[in-house]
This record gives C-alpha cells, sequence and structure tokens, in this order.
C-alpha cells in the first residue's frame, strides 16, 4: 500500500516536471509579454501544485510535510502579485499586448 | 526517478535561459528569471526528497523568499524608478493605446 | 486590538512548524520575535478587519476549494495552446467593474484572476479592474460573472 502510494507520488512528480517544461515552452513561444505571463504562471500553480502533492504522498505525515505545505501556500499567494506587478509595469511603461481583435471594448471607450 | 525529474526541471530552467537572453523586451526578461527561479525552488525541493535530505526545504522557503521580493523590487524600481516612494493608487487607463 | 491574539497564535504555529525546536529557551526567542513582528505590524498600520478576516475564514476556504478547480480547468485549456500547434491565440484585454467592493473583495478578485493562467490583471483599481486573457470568450463581463460573484461572496459575504 504505502509502496503504491509512494508510486503515485512519483508519477504526480513527473507530471509537474512535464507540466514545467511545457510552460517553458510557451514561454518560448508566445509572442509577447503578456502572453508569456499565462505560460509561465502554468509553472506557479499547476506544477508547484502537483509537485507539492507528489512529494507529500512520497513523504508522507513528517515535518518535511508541513514545509512543503508553507511553501506551496507561499507560491500560490505570491506568484500573482509578481505577474501583476510584471504586467501592470510593462503596461504602465507603455507596452502594449498584441490583440486578436485591434478594435478593444476597454479601450474605444474613451 | 527523481533524478530524472531534477534533470528535466534543469532542462526547463535552460529554456528560460533562452527567454532572457532573447529578451526582447526588460520585462521578458524578468519574467524569464523569476519563472527562473519558481523552477529552481522545485527542484531544490525534488532535490532534497532525491538525496534523502528533506531539510533542503528550508532552502527552498528562503529561495521563494528571495525570488518573490527581487521580482516585486525590480517591477517597482522599473515603475517608479525608485525602491523608495510609495506606490501611489492607480486608476484605470481606459484612453486609447499611443503606440 | 483584537486581532492581535490571533496573529501571534498564527506567528507562533508557523514559528514551531519551520523550526521543529520544542525547548523552554528556543520557543522564549520565538515568542520574543513574535513579538517583535506583531509591534512592526502595528508601526506598519496593517492591522485591521481587511487584513486579518477571521470572520470570514470558512468562506474564504470554500472559495479556494472552487479556485483550485477553475485553476485545474484553466491549466488544462493554457496547456493546450501551448503544445497543440494549430491552436491560435486570441488575446484580448477587458475591463470588469469592481463598483461596490470592499478593498479585501476586489484584491480577492483580481488575485484569482490572476492565479488562474490564461488571464492576468494589469491593472486594479477602486472603480475596475483590466484583465489580460490568453483566449476570448463570448461576452467578458459573463466570462468572469462566477468568479466575480463567489470572491464578493467569500470576502464580503453577499453577492
Amino acid at each position: 500500500m504505502a509502496e503504491a502510494i509512494g508510486w503515485i507520488g512519483a508519477v504526480l512528480v513527473i507530471a509537474a516536471v512535464g507540466l514545467s517544461i511545457a510552460g517553458a515552452v510557451g514561454v518560448l513561444r508566445f509572442p509577447d509579454v503578456y502572453t508569456r505571463i499565462h505560460a509561465a504562471s502554468i509553472t506557479d500553480t499547476g506544477a508547484a501544485s502537483l509537485m507539492t502533492l507528489g512529494l507529500l504522498l512520497m513523504a508522507g505525515f513528517s515535518p518535511a510535510a508541513i514545509k512543503l505545505c508553507i511553501v506551496w501556500v507561499f507560491i500560490m499567494l505570491t506568484s500573482p502579485a509578481a505577474a501583476h506587478a510584471l504586467a501592470g509595469a510593462a503596461f504602465g511603461s507603455g507596452h502594449r499586448p498584441v490583440l486578436a481583435d485591434p478594435r478593444q471594448p476597454s479601450e474605444d471607450e474613451a | 526517478m527523481l533524478a530524472g525529474g531534477v534533470a528535466g526541471l534543469l532542462v526547463a530552467m535552460g529554456l528560460m535561459i533562452v527567454r532572457l537572453l532573447r529578451g526582447p523586451t526588460a520585462y521578458d526578461r524578468v519574467l524569464a528569471v523569476n519563472s527562473f527561479g519558481t523552477k529552481t525552488v522545485l527542484m531544490i525541493a525534488l532535490m532534497g526528497f532525491a538525496v534523502g535530505r528533506p531539510d533542503f526545504l528550508d532552502v527552498a522557503i528562503v529561495y521563494a523568499l528571495i525570488n518573490f521580493i527581487s521580482t516585486i523590487a525590480l517591477m517597482k524600481v522599473f515603475r517608479l524608478r525608485s525602491l523608495a516612494e510609495p506606490l501611489a493608487r492607480l486608476s484605470i487607463s481606459r484612453e486609447a493605446p499611443d503606440g | 486590538m483584537i486581532y492581535v491574539p490571533g496573529l501571534f497564535i498564527a506567528l507562533i504555529a508557523l514559528w514551531l512548524a519551520l523550526s521543529g525546536h520544542g525547548e523552554a529557551f528556543m520557543v522564549g526567542l520565538a515568542v520574543v520575535s513574535v513579538i517583535l513582528s506583531i509591534l512592526l505590524t502595528m508601526c506598519l498600520g496593517l492591522m485591521g478587519r481587511e487584513a486579518s478576516p477571521y470572520h470570514r475564514l470558512v468562506p474564504m476556504a470554500r472559495y479556494a476549494v472552487w479556485l483550485m478547480g477553475e485553476i485545474v480547468k484553466s491549466n488544462v485549456a493554457v496547456l493546450r495552446t501551448i503544445i497543440e500547434p494549430s491552436a491560435r491565440l486570441r488575446p484580448r484585454l477587458a475591463a470588469l467593474d469592481a463598483d461596490g467592493r470592499s478593498e479585501l473583495a476586489t484584491a480577492l478578485f483580481a488575485n484569482s484572476i490572476t492565479l488562474t493562467p490564461g488571464t492576468v490583471t494589469i491593472e486594479a483599481a477602486r472603480d475596475g479592474l483590466l484583465v489580460h486573457s490568453l483566449h476570448d470568450g463570448a461576452d467578458e463581463q459573463d466570462e468572469f460573472a462566477p468568479m466575480a460573484a463567489r470572491s464578493l461572496m467569500a470576502a464580503d459575504g453577499r453577492g
């Protein structure tokens, strides 16, 4: 039983690594800063959550498990703040996103 | 098994370095550094379990803290050209894009 | 002042979880450092109802569980955009209303949007949010309506 849980944990960890690579590929492929932020947030949320879950299953209940949870909560709290700061600073400095529809509702209101 | 995971994360970090070098804007580079940092945190945590020393998690916590604070500080400097000024409350810019 | 005991318990618990030490001397050091942190918090003016919403812990926890589901869904969507060569990006900016929400509710809403892959809050202000999203849906207000309603419910207790 414990063996099986350990294997499930290992599979989740490998899935997290896969998501992390996919996020990196997205950051390379996407056309501008704003779309790249979306790709990077896959690493921040999906990969971090799967990795935490996988390592939790492998660790069982221990002090390490509590620290894992702290790392996870911390990443989930800080990554949106960092992404928002990045997007806000880029927008504030005059970078405009590449948009699918050039006539934007948010911008032709004025 | 876990060593393979660490290797995969290293590959992802290598891709982030490509984005860091290619830019083109400063914001792309900061995004690359921030994402590189998140991957590093994951890699440190994974490595701790791979070598049987979960104490590495303390390092991961500190690295996550530094990663966040450095991104926020960089963005504040980019935006205000200063770390000392308080960030004023912004109102949404609804005017047409100028370029 | 009623927020001090809650913060004290939370910080001591964090200290114990991180250090794993239980000796009297070490715990004494912990108490000293926690009291210093609380004094610092008070000097910075961060204590208050919105900064420590203990009265909303249960709705917030329920909202967090719902948000996890949304994060999984949008992770899959963005992942497909990355790995499918034929997938097309349709980036879009949307201005969302945030009138009548408390600052806590607006912050929760904006953070939830940013946390979900595929959408990021570019600017957050009293009167509204400017959101960049990877895929454009049918109607911008409708698309975010469930999250807006649930975050308002979790933070302000009304919908």
